[in-house]
């Protein structure tokens, strides 16, 4: 799939919009939620959110190897991430949320959730035989939303892949519209208040934006130009 | 205003936290041997009866802003979400207190031991109900999740709390 620059900030610049609530995103974004190991609390961070458990060792080690404004002060948490509990370390986050302001940690987010969410969005595009932007921004935002495809819902409609023969249109519309039926109507209420993200979509499907040339694209009330 | 508002929660639920340090040092201390010992015959509080927190007002709000929040950022809603699972998780532990106490030391090890077990069942359960793993939808999943099964619990301690006996036992 080959997108260009444009194109391809159109579709972070979307995500981060129903991430954040803003174009640019929140990088220095803290919290700390229950869904570590065993249900353990652990601090998420960042534009994207990557975990103390997952993979916020390698984004702080990224931002120190890059010689950022924090480098130093946060060096010393290098050993203690995944291993020591930092939820209730304040001095921790306040220089994560201080770091979010730096341009280098903000080079660096970028590289890192390039690399964790949108490299292997795209990639998982080719493989499937995808070419079209607005394939690439569904794809993209459902990586970031969910972690993948869900299979479970790519088995609720009958379209096929174009790898196997399928239309890449008709299945990014029947991919799109299953995913707004599962949050829509999901058992836990809150959860359905997440279908702006495939309405949006389904916005751009509708006025025919495939190669998202049509501007601004409309993202959660938000103006989306690239 | 959103931002202010995440603040204010933030605060609201740094102090229950505090609350259910207070409350867990007293069921410590309710059932060490010492104390047991050294208690006046009859003595069978834990909590002065007049301290009475409330955090159904914070929990309506929450649950409000959830129910509005159409229009907020996935991570708003991660932390909202959040934060209402905190308010019900710290008004079980007042409801596990409160019923602890109507209890003898028989009945307590009894409800220390089903509560145990029910935590962790609730951790398992609430992690199973994450299809979205990996993804930003993933903690909003885990914490809704969290919740309905604390709700349950609310009503099936509450209800035991109610029973005539219990009630029997804490006008004595």
């Amino acid at each position: 799939m080959n997108l260009t620059d444009q194109q391809k900030r159109i579709c972070e610049q979307v995500v981060n919009v129903f991430e954040t609530g803003s174009v640019e995103g929140n990088y220095g974004a803290i919290a700390i939620f229950p869904d570590g190991p065993h249900g353990a609390r652990q601090v998420t961070y960042g534009r994207s959110q990557t975990t103390e458990y997952g993979n916020l060792e390698e984004l702080v080690q990224m931002y120190v190897d890059k010689h950022g404004q924090f480098s130093e002060e946060l060096r010393p948490y290098l050993k203690q991430i995944g291993i020591t509990p930092l939820v209730h370390d304040k001095e921790f986050q306040h220089l994560l949320k201080k770091a979010g302001e730096d341009g280098i940690m903000r080079q660096v987010q970028d590289a890192f959730f390039d690399k964790r969410y949108f490299k292997p969005a795209i990639d998982w595009a080719d493989q499937n035989g995808f070419t079209l932007p607005l394939s690439a921004l569904v794809i993209y935002d459902s990586f970031v939303h969910s972690g993948k495809i869900l299979d479970f819902l790519r088995k609720r409609f009958p379209e096929s892949t174009p790898k196997v023969g399928g239309n890449e249109k008709i299945w990014i519309q029947q991919y799109v519209d299953t995913r707004m039926n599962w949050l829509a109507h999901h058992d836990n209420e809150v959860l359905r208040g997440t279908i702006y993200r495939t309405q949006c979509f389904s916005r751009e499907i509708v006025r025919n934006n495939w190669d998202l040339s049509q501007l601004p694209v409309k993202a959660h009330g938000v103006d989306v130009n690239g | 205003m959103k931002y202010v508002i995440i603040e204010t929660l933030e605060g609201a639920v740094k102090r229950l936290f505090l609350f259910m340090a207070i409350g867990g040092f007293f069921l410590i201390l309710l059932s060490s041997p010492t104390f047991a010992r050294d208690r006046s015959p009859g003595f069978n509080t834990v909590v002065p009866e007049s301290w009475t927190p409330s955090l159904d007002q914070l929990k309506e709000t929450l649950e409000a802003s959830s129910r509005t929040e159409s229009q907020a950022s996935q991570q708003a809603m991660n932390l909202t979400s959040q934060n209402l699972a905190d308010v019900c998780d710290a008004q079980l532990f007042i409801l596990y207190v409160k019923l602890m106490q109507t209890l003898d030391e028989r009945g307590r090890i009894k409800l220390f031991e089903e509560q145990k077990r029910w935590l962790d069942k609730r951790a398992e359960s609430a992690s199973a109900s994450v299809t979205s793993k990996g993804g930003s939808l993933a903690p909003l999943e885990y914490s809704a999740e969290f919740s309905k099964i604390t709700e349950e619990r609310l009503v099936e301690l509450q209800k035991r709390l109610q029973s005539p006996r219990n009630i029997q036992q804490l006008k004595k």
